[in-house]
């Protein structure tokens, strides 16, 4: 047996897996082979290490208790009709499900044929309403047109619900609409307050539902909307980047967002769409955060350092913009030749940004930065 | 006398609660740490626990108690576990010129083990369960459910609803996948390091 054989073999030499004679085998080569002996010993830590719970948190000790609470809740027989199915079907013969089986079918072929009769003769169904000519079908009060689908229903006129009333000009009107949707592109201006222009088509496809029906939408607007708004106010999806920013806990950020009229930095990205501000959640020890830029139309830079000159650049572009790979000391505060670059593309809100980490660091390090690259929404 | 677990799931069914909560208190810490694993975050893997738990009771009348409990069970919290996963990544990572992903492929070529052997225990510890974290799920979840919950092949088959040899095959190549991943993520840090120094001696 060769090295290259005991490297193959020795996760199942160490568990047991291997055949007597095979491990036999292996055991003789490991006596002349200290480079094998050091393999398996390190196999073994290794089986070790994966078994090891030193580092797994401490359930929460209520856990259990939560979670009966929320099974009580549930109720007892999560689903009776299926579960009395199930147990019949499990202690019963196998010719007995054949005879409730054909039993429902008659039962279901009697009712069809003479369930109109027996609905005329009983009364139990309402007045039957006018037949329209070329109509067939069970006369349970829906007709159905011959040659058509099915499942498209004609229902007697006085069925169906008042249509609801229709604005005359629905783009103009300047009624407000009750809007919990929060619309996902907000412009920001740094030097007044934030205010989110939505056009008119918008506004009119996220009206919601309730507004369609004068009654929903009358208790809709009557409703207390304080725990709703607060709510709103909370939900990080509702705030503006310039909101995110200012809670953002990297001062230079912050220093970004605040004095804008000076600055014009994250907050004022430009461009058709407004870009989130991007964050590595890793970042190589003793990089710190030194500076941040918006240098063109729709390309945000962000300068991380650990030493002046050693800079590590997240660069975000919008991808169709077209921005091209700048090469080894393109970012801001670059310049050393040994600078590697490694790219990803993000997808946010269906739109796709490019990300280009920059630094004299290993392609490794860099590809940890990249994929830790997450959107501030 | 202890009631076996699958007894314990038709009482659960006949409307018993106690039964149920002792299936919970068998499992609640093997279902815990599978999440945890898989998803790497403390509350994330009790949200998971809870909602496998939960989603257990409701389809219990599914369980057939000629089977083993166990399987079933961790098959339910193996796909809510990927789900969350799936879920989360909302912002998903198109492939581009990845050397990350190139690093993870599968070698053929021999490992020399020689860097990962001089590792102290609580390091080597640390760095196993970190470059787990970087494995494709699929392995991932073969080395948790083997190591973690300490199930042999013939169990991880049936909770994964494959054969035994697939699961051997794919155990084998999962740790050779991880031993490739561990010798790379020395070598880059000793690269890295290697780099440092030099600057530091430069400057």
């Amino acid at each position: 047996m060769e090295c290259k054989h005991v490297a193959r073999l020795s996760t199942e030499y160490c568990e047991g897996g291997l055949a007597a004679a095979v491990e036999q085998e292996l055991s003789c080569h490991l006596r002349d082979c200290p480079r094998c002996q050091a393999l398996i010993e390190y196999v073994q830590r290794e089986s070790e290490a994966l078994r090891s719970t030193a580092d797994l948190p401490e359930l929460d000790p209520d856990f259990r208790q939560r979670l009966m609470l929320q099974v009580g809740a549930l109720g007892t027989l999560p689903n009776p009709a299926v579960i009395a199915g199930s147990a019949s079907l499990r202690l019963a013969p196998r010719f007995a499900d054949r005879r409730w089986l054909t039993g429902a079918a008659g039962l279901l072929v009697l009712l069809l044929v003479f369930g109109p009769w027996l609905a005329g003769a009983t009364g139990i169904f309402p007045q039957r309403p006018q037949q329209v000519g070329g109509l067939i079908g069970l006369d349970s009060g829906v007709s159905v047109p011959v040659g058509s689908n099915p499942e498209t229903l004609v229902l007697p006129a006085e069925s169906l619900p008042p249509a609801p009333p229709v604005p005359d000009q629905p783009i103009s009107s300047p009624a407000p609409v009750p809007s919990p949707a929060p619309a996902p592109v907000k412009k920001i201006d740094a030097s007044g307050p934030v205010q989110a222009s939505v056009p008119a088509e918008r506004q009119i496809a996220q009206r919601p539902p309730t507004a369609a029906v004068p009654e929903l939408a009358a208790a809709a607007e009557s409703a207390p909307k304080s725990e709703a708004t607060i709510a709103a106010k909370n939900n990080p999806a509702e705030m503006t980047i310039a909101e995110v920013l200012r809670e953002d806990p990297l001062p230079i950020l912050r220093q970004a967002a605040a004095p804008a009229a000076t600055r014009p930095m994250l907050a004022t990205l430009p461009g058709p769409e407004q870009m989130p501000v991007f964050r590595p959640e890793y970042l190589p020890a003793g990089y710190q955060l030194a500076g941040a830029n918006s240098d063109s139309q729709d390309v945000l830079t962000i300068v991380y350092e650990d030493q002046p000159g050693n800079s590590l650049v997240l660069r975000v572009s919008n991808n169709q913009s077209g921005m091209s790979i700048v090469g080894a000391g393109g970012g801001a505060g670059g310049g050393e030749r040994t600078s590697r670059t490694v790219s990803r593309l993000v997808q946010v809100n269906e739109i796709i940004y490019r990300l280009e980490v920059s630094g004299p660091l290993s392609t490794l390090e860099l590809s940890r930065v990249a994929d830790s690259v997450r959107p501030v929404l | 006398m202890t009631r076996p677990d699958e007894v314990l799931a038709v009482d659960t069914v006949k409307g018993d609660l106690q039964a149920f909560e002792e299936l919970v208190k068998r499992y609640q810490g093997a279902v815990f740490r599978l999440a945890f694993r898989m998803t790497g975050q403390r509350e994330e893997a009790e949200d998971a626990a809870q909602e496998v738990f939960i989603q257990v009771f409701k389809k219990m009348y599914q369980f057939d108690p000629d089977k083993r409990f166990a399987p079933w069970l961790f098959r339910v919290a193996t796909n809510i576990c990927i789900s969350r996963l799936r879920a989360r990544k909302k912002v998903i990572m198109l492939n581009f010129d990845d050397p990350a992903q190139r690093r993870l492929e599968f070698e053929q070529a021999d490992i020399d083990a020689d860097p990962l052997i001089s590792l102290e225990k609580s390091e080597l510890q640390r760095e196993v369960q970190e470059v787990l974290q970087e494995l494709p799920e699929h392995y991932r979840l073969l080395l948790i459910m083997r190591y973690q919950l300490e199930l042999n092949s013939q169990e991880i088959a049936r909770s994964l609803e494959t054969t035994r040899e697939n699961v051997d095959v794919k155990m084998h190549r999962a740790r050779r996948l991880l031993r490739t991943a561990m010798l790379k993520r020395l070598q880059e840090r000793e690269e890295t390091y290697g780099m440092q120094t030099r600057r530091q001696v430069k400057h």
